[in-house]
């Protein structure tokens, strides 16, 4: 009945649609699987410059597919929508946070790069840095989950929390290297949730002819 | 116990229409939206949602504002004021009456 019509469900169920496409999922996987890219690259032979530059590469690519995906496989079986001021308020609030968590990995980065010999022995021990890594993906991918109402972003946010600890421990106690693996792993796994959510996205919404209106 | 349904006849009936009334819930809840995502949303075909928004049209509740999207057209539609305070007195009425019927 139309009267029985919940108009903040209408809401939800229109903002969740966004999320349907799995092409965040996808990109945030592609991120975390440059880091085992970068990883990779640290083995070769290679100048610091093309190191760069193919791990820069990796990211552009990673942005291409979401901005490429939203324009030609969203837009046309989901079409366009703006939403109100309170969505625009709470997407403020997780660029807000983003810029801080960036600032905080910026502030860790430089600490860690510059201080070296008696000044990196000043550090406190290994754990600082999965320390604040953890914090800061929790943080991050917590607060964003929690505001966007995007709850894939809880598994994300874990997954981008463990793998630097899980290298550490592995360092550790096994003394290997498996970083790469980690990171591949994990990135592996949110790149195929997204490409799964994609598949079932194409599947269910059928592209429809614009030309009509 | 008598109920006064006098309100009954102040009901919008441009708004009481089922897929017009959802299209107004739709665009009440969001700034605006094209015409793919209503239909996707509320299940509509094109030629049921194009007549309903023409009437909401003329009715002076929706804008409609043709454009581009790259190469492709988009017809961006939204409440104008008039349609959101008229959805909001429909609401309005039809709570006020509902809660009047005894159970």
């Amino acid at each position: 009945m139309s009267q029985t019509i919940d108009l903040k469900a209408l809401e939800k169920k229109a903002w969740k649609s966004v999320f349907q496409d799995g092409l965040w999922d996808i990109y945030l996987g592609i991120l975390l699987m440059a880091f085992a890219v970068g990883a990779w690259l640290d083995r070769q032979p290679i100048s610091e410059n093309m190191r760069v530059g193919i791990y820069i590469g990796v990211q552009i690519l990673a942005m291409i597919v979401l901005f490429a995906g939203k324009r030609f496989v969203t837009m046309p079986r989901m079409g366009t929508v703006k939403f109100g001021v309170e969505r625009k308020k709470r997407r403020h609030i997780v660029q807000l946070v983003l810029f801080i968590s960036a600032l905080v990995g910026l502030g860790v980065w430089f600490l860690s790069a510059t201080l070296s010999g008696e000044g990196r022995g000043a550090m406190p021990g290994r754990w600082v840095f999965p320390l604040i890594w953890v914090l800061n993906m929790l943080m991050v991918f917590g607060l964003g989950a929690y505001f966007l109402e995007y709850e894939r972003l809880y598994v994300i946010g874990f997954l981008y929390a463990i793998v630097i600890p899980l290298d550490v421990i592995v360092k550790t106690t096994a003394k290997v290297d498996l970083d790469m693996y980690i990171f591949l792993a994990a990135g592996s796994i949110i790149l195929f949730m997204g490409i799964a959510y994609l598949v079932r996205f194409v599947r269910d919404h059928k592209p429809l002819n614009l030309n009509q209106g | 116990m008598i109920v006064n349904l006098a309100p009954i006849s102040e009901i919008d009936r441009l708004i009481h229409e089922p897929a017009r009334f959802q299209v107004m819930a739709l665009l009440y809840v969001v700034e605006s939206a094209d015409f793919i995502f209503i239909m996707g949303q509320l299940g509509l075909t094109w030629g049921n949602l194009s007549a309903h928004i023409t009437k909401l049209e003329e009715g002076g509740y929706v804008t409609v504002e043709k454009g581009f999207k790259g190469k492709r057209p988009q017809t961006m539609l939204s409440l104008t004021r008039q349609g959101r305070k008229a959805f909001q007195a429909y609401r309005q009425t039809m709570k006020q009456m509902l809660d009047e019927i005894p159970e």
